[in-house]
């Protein structure tokens, strides 16, 4: 009796053997897949666009009433040969946060200068072009570095005399406006 | 072992300040698409002032006027007044009503 439930437990055991055995490996080899790529794409961005601007301030402006300088001793007392005009130009970055840390831009700055003239309501601009000149004093900067120190520019003004008697009427007691242009070139930054 | 360990802590707190520093410079790196220029004005005036100057007579200049100077033939003249445009200065028998010899 006893080795009768020993037959029967040895075949079932069998029976459980064979039939996990179907199951079996039937394979000479297992290929892995072929290699596959994923592209992940990342976009860098960009900086903002870094704004900056002069801050001009007029110093000085010396002298009295400009006369020609070959003329100056048939002149009323106070008048001069020359004016000097002398502007404080600085170059600062916009905002209150800097983009531009550990590094240094420098530009040319170009000055140039258009003068127009008015006496007692008529233009005398044309007249006063070709008698009015201005010179850049050989002093001023030809470059700004960005946020450094006020660099002052210098000009003198001076005049040559009229030819005839109608243009001395014409540009005697004028008023005689300049307007100086600040505009910087190419600008280079570089890392400090 | 303790001062080791002391020396130890020393020169890891040395090591992470020093790096810091180094870290931090870089991080102030440029971080800007463009940098754009200014434009800007500025006026200066000034004022043209009078003096006395003797310019060759002028036959068609019709607006001469008392204190004005001319030179012609060699001569000086100064303007008595609108008279002298009607006359020239040393010629004919009435041009003293409009110029002074100088």
């Amino acid at each position: 009796m006893r080795s009768k439930k020993l037959v029967v437990g040895l075949l079932v055991l069998l029976a459980v053997v064979f039939t996990t055995g179907t199951f079996a490996y039937w394979a000479n080899g297992v290929n892995g897949p072929t290699n596959g790529t994923t592209t992940g794409t990342v976009t860098v961005g960009s900086g903002n666009a870094v704004q900056t601007s002069f801050v001009l301030s007029d110093v000085t402006a010396s002298g009295g009433d400009l006369v020609p300088a070959t003329q100056l001793a048939n002149s009323p007392s106070g008048s001069v040969d020359s004016v000097s005009v002398i502007y404080g130009v600085q170059w600062t970055e916009d905002g209150t946060v800097s983009q531009l840390d550990g590094t240094t831009s420098a530009a040319p700055i170009t000055i140039t200068w258009v003068i127009t003239a008015d006496n007692g309501g008529t233009d005398v601009s044309t007249l006063a072009n070709s008698l009015i000149s201005i010179s850049a004093d050989s002093g001023n900067l030809g470059s700004l570095t960005l946020d450094s120190a006020v660099q002052n520019f210098t000009f003198d003004i001076t005049m040559s005399e009229p030819a005839n008697q109608s243009d001395y009427n014409d540009i005697s007691g004028a008023t005689i406006t300049v307007t100086f242009t600040y505009s910087l070139g190419t600008i280079t930054t570089t890392d400090n | 072992m303790k001062k080791k360990r002391k020396f130890l802590r020393i020169a890891i707190f040395v090591f992470m300040a020093l790096s810091l520093s180094l870290t931090t410079s870089q991080t102030l790196a440029y971080w800007a698409s463009d940098v754009t220029g200014d434009v800007d004005t500025a006026l200066a005036e000034v004022i043209t002032g009078d003096w006395e100057q003797v310019f060759p007579y002028d036959s068609s200049y019709d607006d001469y006027v008392a204190g004005d100077l001319v030179s012609y033939n060699g001569q000086t003249y100064e303007a008595r007044g609108n008279l002298a445009n009607s006359f020239t200065p040393g010629s004919g028998w009435f041009w003293w009503l409009g110029w002074t010899r100088l």
